[in-house]
């Protein structure tokens, strides 16, 4: 049950990210989060024990994200273009909780992703929790629809636009 | 006419003449000096010795040696390689040169021979230039991410390389990469998966990912705790490690779940960028994470900080240790009761105190939920809920005080363990040796290890019976695993245990020798915590039991029973475990198997430990005490 909501969140994933095809085209890394990682499957605890015979695994991880196979990736470095994609697609959920705290490393760090300057972030920070409910919008939003938000946001702000070369 | 063509040789042609000359001499010096001998090139080709005196690159690939038996042969690929360096570009502008492809191996031999730049062409390497300038690298830190027991694989933990990036501060670690050493297990399998996890049959690589990938997979989805170590290497030997692993992403490697694994492979790799240190085992039986951290730690200063990732688990724990117990019931409705009153009652808080409540229940649906985004959508609708509450308040967060830290994994005890004891059974006496390969167990010192934890492979048991004279094997332990997550509120997790090995059925009143067969035995069942003296921990758990042996009628048995115990902390340097199990069986031999025991440890120093154990086996019963020493 819970792998189909995955993969159908997945799909949703996608087909909302194509909508936007004008900023982000191929929007999204396809990020797939692997749900067999999750010790809340219905998998049994012998199951998990057995098929996670080999550590170091990177498939078997969480993410199933290697040089190639996601689109955003390429010779183990993150695409020129693409890495603000990948970053609110792999941070989502900490991105969410940060941004409502105006505060957090992950939020941080996506001040700089946005190419803010250093001095900036504070500024950065406060923007985005003021505009929190407009960067997720619904409990449907996606992390490209957030990103596209946040920049239109920024390149219409007087100040950030100048901090942030987008 | 001869004369006259001399003047039309091309520059080209006239270079290729002069490096080839340059070459020759650099061969004979080479020859000379007899390069392929030193220890920075067996390290650069990760050559090791063989039994016989010869040498084998635990790298495999074509791509990774220029020489036909390269991975055999020091000096055929050391000649190979710097022929190769003398190369013309190839035509086609997509084939990289050698120079480019073997990036390390070029500046090794440029500074050992002083090659002459005017004499020799050295190529531009725009991809190597554009991953140089990607990474920027001006320190590393090796990255630990704790035990956890859901997943064989990362029983032992697992380590990784973070390269930090210059011009980032601490709290800015999130963008720079790390190179994580792993298998590519292309086996669905699990019953193959696991057999050529062991016997090398999976090969290995390295590969690069940006660590806000590894952080929120560890810390978040599997909820690890992530220790760095930060590394002090010198400016030159951070460009040759970069350079390296430019070599390696075309090497292969033979995996070996035991030893030759994801940390292990790191060592070889900082080796490579530093042969200043001494690092690899030479010939490991088995090498876990653990381990590596404590290699690490030998070269005086190598390891200059460290630095402690708390999980999910841990914050969400540490945030609410914060909250009253009237916040924390307004926090649990919020992330999972009625949430209309949750956000009245919010309401009555101060503006800081609400915060807080916030961002502790966020924690805990996050943990329900899980950080994958699949969700339902009421859950969903909650949760946006309460973050646009939280991002209402414009006030800054409160942050739990970070605690005493909780012991890093080097410091815990050593990884083997031998131990002797004397022990006493009805009319007779017996001396015990055991032997156990790893890890841990409920009685053994807990710093370091995953708390509730038990992990032991490879535990033999032989004895002594001094009134029978005889040796025999006592246990043969392939494999014993438990967990126990005593039940929380906000933490629901299921215990259990799982064991296989050879064991003695001395409940059925036969002499132990006669006694043994081999048996299965997995379990759950929950467990619950108290502070009434220290720390204690209640486990009942219900377990399925099989074994097959000539002891039993039948020569097999297979039923369930139960298993209930209490774990407890006496003092900081000792514990005690008491447990009972009773088992039916309707398939095979159906006599019951009953057992108890009550056994007490004290640590005489991180890796010294004494133990008395008392224990019932059915009619049979026993008492002992040894010594235990981890290595």
């Amino acid at each position: 049950m819970k792998l189909k909501i995955a993969l159908g969140a997945v799909l949703g994933m996608l087909l909302a990210g194509n909508a936007f095809a004008n900023k982000h085209p191929m929007a999204g890394c396809g990020l797939v989060y692997n749900l067999s990682s999750d010790a809340k499957t219905n998998k049994s605890k012998l199951w998990q024990i057995i098929s996670g015979a080999v550590n170091g695994l990177w498939f078997n991880q969480a993410f199933s994200i290697s040089s190639g196979t996601s689109g955003c990736t390429e010779e183990g470095l993150v695409k020129a273009g693409r890495e603000k994609v990948l970053y609110v697609e792999a941070n989502y959920r900490s991105l969410s909780k940060e941004l409502a705290a105006g505060q957090g490393e992950f939020a941080s760090a996506l001040a700089s992703v946005m190419g803010c300057k250093k001095e900036s972030v504070p500024a950065f920070l406060s923007f985005s929790q003021a505009r929190y409910e407009k960067l997720f919008p619904g409990a449907d939003a996606t992390p490209v629809q957030m990103l596209e938000t946040l920049e239109g946001e920024i390149a219409s702000d007087p100040t950030l636009s100048k901090s942030c070369t987008l | 006419m001869p004369l006259a063509l001399l003047f039309f040789f091309s520059p080209a042609q006239a270079r290729a003449q002069q490096s080839g000359s340059t070459l020759s001499s650099l061969r004979e010096e080479a020859f000379g000096r007899r390069l392929w001998e030193e220890r920075s090139w067996h390290l650069l080709l990760h050559y090791r010795r063989t039994w016989r005196g010869g040498f084998k690159s635990e790298a495999e690939g074509p791509d990774f040696f220029l020489a036909e038996k390269g991975d055999r042969d020091p000096q055929a690929e050391l000649e190979a390689s710097l022929s190769a360096f003398f190369d013309p570009p190839a035509r086609d502008p997509e084939t990289p040169h050698p120079q480019c492809r073997f990036p390390a191996r070029y500046l090794w031999l440029k500074e050992k021979l002083r090659f002459d730049p005017s004499l020799l062409s050295e190529q531009a390497c725009p991809e190597l230039e554009k991953w140089k300038q990607a990474l920027e690298a001006e320190s590393a830190s090796m990255i630990f991410a704790s035990y956890y027991l859901s997943s064989a694989a990362s029983m032992y933990g697992h380590t990784f390389l973070r390269l930090d990036k210059k011009g980032r501060e601490e709290g800015e670690r999130l963008l720079d990469y790390s190179v994580n050493y792993g298998a590519v297990a292309d086996s669905k399998n699990p019953v193959l998966y696991a057999v050529r996890g062991l016997s090398g049959g999976f090969r290995g690589r390295f590969n690069s990912t940006p660590f806000y990938l590894m952080v929120q997979n560890y810390n978040n989805i599997e909820s690890r705790d992530l220790w760095e170590y930060r590394l002090d290497l010198s400016r030159k030997e951070l460009d040759r490690l970069v350079l390296h692993l430019w070599e390696l992403k075309r090497a292969r490697f033979r995996y070996y779940f035991l030893n030759k694994n994801c940390s292990y492979q790191l060592l070889p790799l900082l080796e490579a960028a530093a042969p200043r240190l001494n690092l690899t085992p030479s010939r490991p039986w088995w090498v876990i994470p653990a381990d590596t951290l404590r290699i690490l730690s030998n070269p005086p200063g190598l390891v200059s900080s460290v630095n402690y990732r708390p999980s999910h688990m841990s914050s969400m724990l540490e945030r609410r240790g914060l909250l009253t117990p009237d916040e924390t019931k307004i926090a649990s409705k919020l992330a999972e009761g009625s949430l209309e009153k949750a956000l009245k009652e919010l309401e009555l808080l101060p503006g800081p105190r609400q915060a807080l409540v916030l961002e502790a229940a966020e924690d805990f649906l996050l943990y329900k939920v899980g950080y994958s985004q699949a969700g339902a959508e009421a859950l969903r609708t909650r949760e946006r809920r309460i973050l646009v509450k939280r991002a209402s308040l414009d006030l800054p967060s409160i942050q739990p005080e970070r605690p005493a830290l909780a012991v890093p994994p080097e410091k815990g005890h050593r990884t083997a363990r031998i131990a002797m004891a004397l022990g006493a059974s009805g009319k007779s006496s017996y001396e015990e040796f055991s032997f156990r390969a790893a890890l841990h167990d409920l009685l053994d010192p807990p710093g370091g290890y995953a708390p509730g934890s038990r992990l032991e492979m490879g535990h033999l048991r032989v004895r002594h019976d001094n009134r029978e004279g005889r040796t025999y094997v006592q246990e043969l332990t392939l494999i014993k695993t438990a967990s126990l997550s005593p039940l929380d509120p906000w933490i629901r997790k299921p215990s259990w245990r799982l064991q296989t090995g050879l064991d003695a059925a001395e409940e059925l009143g036969r002499p132990s020798w006669k006694s043994l067969y081999y048996g299965f035995n997995i379990g759950g069942g929950p467990a619950f915590k108290t502070s009434l003296w220290k720390r204690e921990i209640y486990y009942a758990l219900a377990e399925a039991d099989a074994g097959m042996g000539g002891v039993f009628r039948e020569n097999y048995r297979l039923g369930a029973g139960v298993r209930a115990g209490l774990l407890l902390e006496l003092t900081k340097r000792s514990r005690a475990q008491m447990e009972g199990s009773y088992f039916g069986y309707p398939l095979g031999d159906p006599r019951p198997n009953f057992r108890a025991s009550l056994g007490l440890s004290l640590e005489a120093s991180r890796d010294l430990s004494f133990r008395l154990n008392l224990e019932r086996r059915g009619p049979r019963r026993e008492a002992s005490a040894g010594v235990f020493k981890y290595f």
